[in-house]
């Protein structure tokens, strides 16, 4: 009888501790079942305007990123519900190449073999372990190093770029990093430290760039010394893409790097524009970003540096269900650049962003 | 002496402005010059020099490549330097030749890293346009003023060269990203058929990135072979329109200083 109670203590117990541990991590209870709805939504737009060979605007890429965005969502999707899934798996088998590279075309090769990677892992399925090592392989030599002529202390080395023209960005360096860490590259391989280098010269942030920077707010630029908007000026798209870029080069989060990216973050909080961009370009590339890096730092609430607090999972619930189009799509009507043009992309940035989201 | 009234549309005959003394016309002649020299002054230095080639490798190729181009048209027109112009293919087997001899002497010293494949290939577009600009100036001028009808000629390949700066602000805000308006701006442009010989995505090279946002839009770049075939039976029709157009008209002499009046 003891016994009993004591199991019955301890149950309750754990029980009353998970739901305070869930709540507590979790968002408006109200918002959560929003937001799965939201992601939905946008599945459903994405199913209806999915081609016969199971691709999405005739492009790798994209279709790579929807294609995460199902398998990622809540519903748990993967190669077993149907055609909707495998279709798109096998456009990007159809588009695997001698090199390594998983692209439609010799530009872009970088975004379309690093989403690429990314979805096929989501798959789960070991019959694409060998596409994705070659694939690693391709991304490792698109990286500028020795090899390339290129010595440490110039501004390139460690960068990647599109593919296409030698010339990287953080942009690019920062998918090749997130597929990378997503297909396990080995922590120790010397691609994690020639990145960081050029990460690192991305950053305005005098303590830690060894070249000259815009200025000395912790924020990230586009590339070392240079910002589509002007000069070299740190804007949210790129912050968040170089924060979680250091986060997967397994950097430390008392890091100066890190902590002066966050603070930046914490300095110009918001879901309504992508902070420092102009006519809000990269709008929804920032709320993936966003989300990404909110979910990789773990905490569950943002304290800005006027001390107001913000949970950002609501936040950016919030924000996507007030931009969410009546067919469940998502698009930037204030610039088409980096193709937010396209209902496709900016739909799977924004499910994919909702499934950080929902998810504890 | 044929008669004056032939079947080619007046819009294609040439306005023989130096004979004419018409001022505007002479003055498009002489700026069509100047920006030849500005141009080529300006594919063979800045490039180089304010780029390195390590950073830009590819754009060291086309430029070069870019300089044979308006070199050999430049010579093969000039009435200073031979009594007759070279015909159009001439001036294509010579641009194609410098060209080569020009990418041979970079890689042989180690300013680039070009494959030999890319090298023909680039070879090859710049006899491609050399023999259009050819065929064009022949067309529009016969033998009588080819200096400055080359000149004007070399001018709009110029500008066309330049279309995805020019016309890259106005494409972010006026065309959607799926129209297909950037394909068309990027297809017209030569300097996209020379880059696609080396397959250099130059939109979104460091310093095209910078100055146009062609590279953040959606293009596709149009195909190098389909291209140069197409490039083949443009070159090929209006070298066949300028022949049969002098046919009907006996060519004037060559001589800058010839004041006679047909």
């Amino acid at each position: 009888m003891l016994r009993l109670v004591k199991h019955f203590l301890l149950a309750a117990a754990l029980a009353v501790t998970n739901a305070a541990t869930a709540a507590g991590d979790m968002m408006d209870p109200a918002l959560h079942s929003k937001a799965k709805r939201l992601a939905d939504g946008g599945l459903h737009y994405l199913r209806g305007t999915q081609a016969e060979d199971g691709s999405w605007s005739k492009s790798v890429g994209v279709t790579a990123l929807a294609l995460r965005a199902f398998l990622e969502s809540h519903r748990g999707y993967n190669e077993g519900d149907g055609a909707f899934i495998t279709r798109p798996v096998q456009f990007l088998l159809d588009h695997v190449n001698p090199d390594g590279s998983i692209s439609e075309t010799n530009n872009n090769r970088n975004y379309n073999t690093a989403v690429s990677m990314v979805a096929l892992k989501a798959t789960g399925n070991p019959a694409y372990d060998e596409i994705i090592q070659n694939s690693q392989r391709f991304l490792q030599g698109l990286q500028i190093d020795e090899q390339d002529g290129y010595e440490r202390d110039h501004k390139y080395y460690g960068g990647v770029g599109y593919g296409g023209d030698e010339r990287p960005d953080l942009s690019n360096a920062y998918h090749a990093l997130e597929a990378l860490k997503a297909t396990n590259l080995d922590s120790a391989d010397p691609t994690w430290g020639k990145a960081l280098l050029f990460v690192s010269r991305s950053q305005n942030n005098s303590e830690t760039n060894d070249l000259e920077f815009a200025a000395n707010d912790g924020g990230f630029a586009y590339m070392p010394e240079y910002s589509p908007h002007g000069g070299a000026v740190s804007y949210g798209g790129m912050t968040h893409a170089g924060l979680l870029s250091l986060l997967y080069a397994g950097v430390d989060k008392n890091d100066p790097r890190l902590k002066a990216a966050y603070q930046w973050i914490r300095a110009n909080y918001t879901v309504d524009v992508n902070p420092g961009a102009k006519e809000n370009q990269g709008y929804f590339y920032y709320l993936n970003a966003f989300a990404k890096a909110m979910y990789a730092w773990g905490e569950p609430e943002v304290v800005d540096t006027a001390g107001v607090s913000h949970n950002w999972r609501n936040d950016l619930a919030g924000k996507l269900l007030s931009l969410q189009q009546e067919d469940g799509s998502w698009v930037n009507r204030e610039s088409g650049r980096w193709w937010e043009g396209d209902p496709n992309l900016c739909t799977a940035w924004s499910v994919t962003a909702l499934n950080k989201v929902v998810r504890k | 002496m044929p008669s004056d009234t032939w079947a080619i549309p007046r819009l294609i005959r040439s306005p023989n402005p130096v004979r004419n003394g018409h001022p505007i016309a002479a003055g498009s002649g002489v700026y069509g010059w100047l920006t030849v020299v500005a141009t080529v002054l300006a594919g063979s230095v800045p490039l180089t020099l304010l780029l390195p080639t390590m950073e830009a490798p590819a754009a060291t190729l086309v430029s070069w490549s870019g300089v044979a181009l308006l070199v050999s048209v430049i010579l093969g027109n000039s009435v200073r330097l031979r009594q007759r112009p070279l015909a159009p293919l001439q001036v294509a087997a010579q641009a194609a030749a410098s060209s080569l001899l020009l990418l041979t002497a970079l890689t042989w010293f180690r300013q680039t890293q070009a494959t030999p494949a890319s090298m023909l290939r680039l070879a090859l577009a710049t006899a491609m346009l050399a023999w259009l600009v050819s065929a064009l100036v022949q067309l529009f001028s016969g033998h009588a003023n080819r200096q400055a009808c080359a000149g004007r000629i070399l001018l709009i390949f110029a500008l066309l060269g330049l279309a995805p700066l020019w016309g890259g602000m106005s494409m972010d805000v006026l065309a959607p990203s799926e129209s297909g308006a950037a394909d068309i701006l990027i297809g017209i442009s030569p300097t996209t058929y020379l880059a696609q010989a080396v397959e250099w995505d130059y939109l979104r090279s460091d310093w095209f990135y910078r100055a146009t946002p062609l590279g953040t839009l959606r293009f596709e770049y149009p195909d190098f072979w389909l291209s140069t075939v197409f490039l083949g039976f443009l070159a090929l029709a209006v070298q066949g329109l300028g022949a049969a157009r002098w046919r009907l008209r006996p060519p004037r002499s060559e001589s800058p200083f010839n004041t006679s009046t047909i």
